[in-house]
């Protein structure tokens, strides 16, 4: 990868990251994908690259709202997460799982996406 | 990949399926509805993660309320209580709600639907039956009826009622208030995302719920079924038995301990004899009885003493309440002091009750015990019916329906239909059923300055029955067995049927009033200075009206020790007090024990006999976890109650006939048995005596030594080592009303005891740890010390927050477990050194 392709992605990246994140307040989780789509439409034309750099800043964008919204505040995530997990009967942490990868997935489609469009926007 | 600047095949499948799996995960939750549930759970947003909010305390928080006047002051004392200065008596009560919504809610919800009858529609359709039985036994029609009836009382002007009103609706309000801020705030306690609900508004009348729930806990029994059943198979062997009163002694704490009233006994024991086609209704009834309740259900082996100034060495009084709960997590109890003018009662409080159960204020403290009196205030009548009609006192009459999520639920002028076959209705009368402001009682207690106010509000008091012990700071002490009694009567002046059983429901028996209230037990001031009341029959033989037999009080060995202990000693301290709260003796095998070792003296070359006694020969009753002597004493004592009631209901054909009726030694310690006090009092008395006759007309001798083989065997084949310490077998347990095990804790080992000692270990001992933990035990360790009411102490074994990632969701079971105890911080103004955080709580708008 060279230091342009660095820089292009480390901007879908940060793109994902801070609307991923903004979007994460709206309680519409899939509407994340925005954010692997926006990040990508305007930088991105390789799916890999565009899926990798969304899927970690959509967990990354999970994990800063789970830290700044409740865990800064003392709120114990962790435990709350076990012990969720612990009544569903789903194995501990099985909820911290999953809202990262969701989140990360959801990017990760929006990314995917965001490329195609980017395509055929340079296509026309 | 495909080329960066063309449009090719390869970018049509990735977006194919991406744009798939989008879809996929959009309908998924919609469709099924457990994956809806976890992504719902897992949302950063509105999930489960708000929920780690709720455990924070933050040291300063300023919150904006509705319905408040005025703001309200909430500091927490560094043991986790909750201290509420309010400047009225609405603000105080709506901070309340608020603030034990804050730390209780999915328990609050749970309770009122557990008690409504409605669990299915959270919790799955394998709870339909648990929710028929609580909806055919009235809770909620009597729930509404009794807020309907303090509404009605409180527009004419009463004041408990109106008291009742104010409380209960600005409670409601405050209850509602954090469901909205949780709701807000995204701070429900995760149960409810998880069992995908929301709560629904509390009302008034839910707090009758919860005051039902209790009474159901308390004064609910199916005894008469059993002793039906008992007379129907073994006729008069039945009343040998289960006795009209204990052969074994008595502490009777309200006196008549003359001779026997004749006619008492004689109703006691006139059983109506069922037929076959009654019997099988008695025994459906029996089989769809004690539904499995979700929260902790009271267990009849409390203790609440109070002794005079005169044998203190204060000079006031020291009252103690220990009453016995099933455990559970969250923890039945919520601890508060609740100031407002003219208001200032520290004690716990039930989820969804406004006023301390137990407690005191500046000029009176008070405990409670339950009664255990008649049947536990539920009768049984058999009606004829015919098509809509019953039949009673020589007219046909319509049954009222009521119509309940889908339900018909049909009721006589007695109460509900519990079972129908040919023509013929098994209807209850439950006393829970009649009118009780038990939560204006409480009201109004919380603001006695005197014992007389106590008494003169337990007048008002009518279900469940309950021992109201109390002191004054003038130094007077009392107890108040409270509750509406009924006295039976036939229309033709013969003698009743025994209430203890069930009865004909022709009109041939009715009631025909009830015991007045200067009549019910009770005492003040006796010259002793003592009163013991620790669920044992509180009035002696010559009390002039029937009152139940030995089928629902306790044995009375933990009233025993109570009660020597305390006429045998003067200067008595709280630290007196403690010690004996966690007193391990028990009497039971302390009376059983020299016939047991006179037995087993006579077969001492039989190796299990010689370690047997070997260990008991020199054992002090204690029923300490390090002791071999207490869990061989605990095993001879069970396999002697097998070989004996077991042995007769098989000779007798009770079994198989019902064999789903098992009761068990020891008040039900052993697994999938339960207690029958009788039973137990009959093999104290025949291992005291070494005289089985009628009961068990062989050799005693033998039935100890063949009962001390099996049990010797037993422990062998549990711990081949030989470490069958009582350690091993007792220890406490506390279930998570989740059901998951991970919130659950236990077993933990205790200090000692069993059923029969002061320090109670509910329903353990009968197997090895974990497969037996006691699962109950003394709820509240309380001692008010009149002398100086801010140096009372008092610890429950759980903790004030249902959130198990708080720090006090558990952490007053450690205290608990050693025996030890907090101080309750009794003040109007909580220092800053003992205090944790403060909340100040404004009028919002």
């Amino acid at each position: 990868m060279c230091l342009r392709d660095l820089l292009r992605y480390s901007i879908v990246f940060l793109i994902t990251l801070a609307l991923s994140y903004a979007l994460l307040y709206t309680g519409i989780w899939a509407l994340t994908t925005i954010a692997g789509l926006v990040a990508t439409v305007t930088f991105s034309r390789e799916y890999l690259k565009a899926a990798i750099s969304s899927f970690i800043g959509g967990i990354t964008s999970s994990g800063l709202f789970l830290y700044l919204n409740y865990a800064v505040f003392g709120g114990p995530v962790l435990e709350v997460a076990y012990y969720a997990g612990a009544v569903a009967g789903i194995p501990g942490y099985t909820f911290l799982l999953l809202t990262f990868l969701l989140t990360g997935i959801y990017c990760v489609i929006g990314s995917i996406i965001g490329v195609f469009v980017r395509k055929i926007i340079h296509k026309h | 990949m495909s080329n960066p600047k063309e449009v090719g095949g390869r970018d049509y499948i990735a977006l194919g399926v991406s744009v798939l799996v989008l879809i996929i995960l959009l309908l998924l939750p919609l469709y099924i509805a457990p994956i809806g549930v976890l992504f719902n759970a897992a949302n950063p947003y509105d999930g489960i993660y708000g929920y780690s909010l709720n455990a924070v305390v933050p040291k300063y928080e300023v919150l904006n309320i509705k319905g408040l006047y005025a703001p309200v002051i909430v500091t927490i004392d560094k043991y986790g209580v909750y201290h509420i200065y309010a400047s009225n008596l609405h603000d105080l009560f709506l901070a309340f709600g608020f603030i034990q919504a804050e730390n209780r809610l999915f328990q609050l919800d749970l309770m009122r639907r557990a008690a409504m009858g409605n669990l299915s529609a959270i919790l799955g359709p394998s709870y339909k039956s648990y929710d028929l039985f609580q909806l055919k036994i009235g809770n909620l029609i009597t729930a509404e009826r009794d807020w309907n009836e303090t509404l009605e009382l409180a527009e004419e002007g009463n004041p408990m009622a109106n008291l009742t009103v104010m409380a209960l609706e600005a409670y409601s309000q405050g209850v509602n208030d954090y469901i909205a801020y949780a709701e807000e705030h995204h701070e429900l306690p995760f149960e409810f995302i998880l069992l995908n609900y929301r709560p629904q508004p509390w009302t008034p009348v839910d707090s009758f719920l919860i005051q039902q729930y209790m009474i159901e806990g308390l004064e609910f029994s199916d005894d008469a079924l059993i002793l039906s059943l008992m007379y129907y198979k073994m006729g008069n062997l039945t009343n040998t038995l289960i006795p009209p009163f204990s052969l074994i002694p008595q502490v009777y704490f309200a006196g008549y301990n003359g001779g026997p009233n004749e006619t008492v006994i004689e109703e006691t024991e006139n059983i109506w004899l069922i037929n076959s086609t009654i019997a099988q209704m008695a025994y459906q009834l029996y089989n769809e009885w004690d539904p499995p309740f979700i929260n902790p259900h009271p267990q009849g082996h409390s203790n609440a003493w109070v002794v005079s100034g005169k044998k203190t060495v204060t000079g006031y009084p020291i009252l103690v309440g220990g009453p016995v709960l099933d455990f559970s997590l969250p923890f039945i109890w919520f601890e508060a002091q609740l100031v407002a003018s003219g208001f200032n009662v520290f004690g716990v409080f039930l989820p969804g009750v406004p006023v301390p159960v137990i407690g005191f204020n500046q000029h009176v403290a008070w405990t409670l015990t339950d009664v255990q009196a008649i049947s536990g205030g539920t009768f049984f009548f058999v009606q004829a019916i015919n098509g809509d009609y019953y039949y009673w006192d020589g007219h046909w009459y319509p049954i009222k329906h009521y119509y309940i999520n889908g339900v018909e639920l049909n009721w006589t002028n007695w109460g509900p239909i519990m079972v129908e076959k040919d023509h013929l209705a098994l209807v209850m009368y439950w006393l829970g059923n009649n009118y009780s402001n038990d939560i204006g009682v409480l009201l109004t207690i919380a603001q006695a300055t005197n014992w007389m106010q106590i008494y003169d509000a337990l007048q008002y008091w009518y279900v469940p029955y309950q021992n109201f012990v109390f002191a004054d700071v003038n130094g007077n002490i009392g107890v108040v067995s409270a509750g509406l009694y009924p006295i039976f009567a036939m229309r033709n002046g013969s003698l009743p049927y025994s209430p203890n059983a069930i009865m004909p429901g022709n009109g041939e028996e009715y009631i025909a009033g009830y015991i007045s209230y200067s009549d019910i037990p009770h005492v003040i001031n006796p010259p002793s200075g003592v009163i013991v009341a620790s669920n044992q029959r509180p009035v002696g033989p010559s009390y002039p009206y029937w009152f139940g037999n030995t089928m629902s009080f306790s044995p009375g060995t933990r009233a025993w020790v109570v009660y020597e202990y305390l006429i045998n000693h003067n200067n008595i301290t709280i630290q007196d007090m403690m010690k004996l709260q966690w007193n391990e003796t028990d009497l039971a095998a302390c009376w059983t024990l020299p016939t047991i070792l006179k037995a087993l003296e006579t077969d001492l070359s039989n190796p299990y006999i010689r370690t047997a006694y070997d260990y008991l020969k020199d054992w002090n009753c204690v029923m300490s976890p390090d002791s071999k002597a207490a869990t061989i004493w605990f095993y001879i004592y069970s396999e002697t109650y097998f070989n004996v009631f077991y042995r007769l209901f098989n000779e007798t054909g009770f079994w198989p006939e019902f064999e789903n009726i098992r009761p068990g030694p020891a008040g039900g310690s052993w697994p999938n048995t339960f207690g029958l006090r009788s039973f137990d009092e009959d093999l104290i008395y025949i291992l005291d005596t070494g005289n089985g006759t009628p009961i068990y007309n062989g050799s005693v001798y033998s039935l100890i030594i063949n009962s001390t083989i099996s049990a010797m065997k037993l422990l062998e084949t549990y711990y081949p080592n030989g470490n069958y310490v009582w350690g091993n077998f007792y220890g406490f347990y506390w279930p998570s009303i989740t059901g998951a095990r991970a919130l659950s804790v236990g077993s933990l080992p205790g200090l000692g005891g069993d059923y029969f000692t002061l320090n109670d270990a509910s329903g353990g001992g009968g197997g090895p740890l974990p497969t037996s933990p006691a699962t109950g035990g003394q709820s509240w360790t309380f001692i008010a010390n009149l002398a100086n009411l801010s140096n009372s102490y008092g610890v429950f074994p759980g903790g004030q927050s249902e959130n198990p990632a708080s720090p006090f969701y558990d952490n007053y079971i450690p205290i608990w477990i050693k025996g030890e105890y907090l101080p309750l911080i009794f003040t109007t103004n909580v220092t800053s050194q003992n205090m944790i955080a403060e909340i100040i709580l404004k009028p919002s708008g």
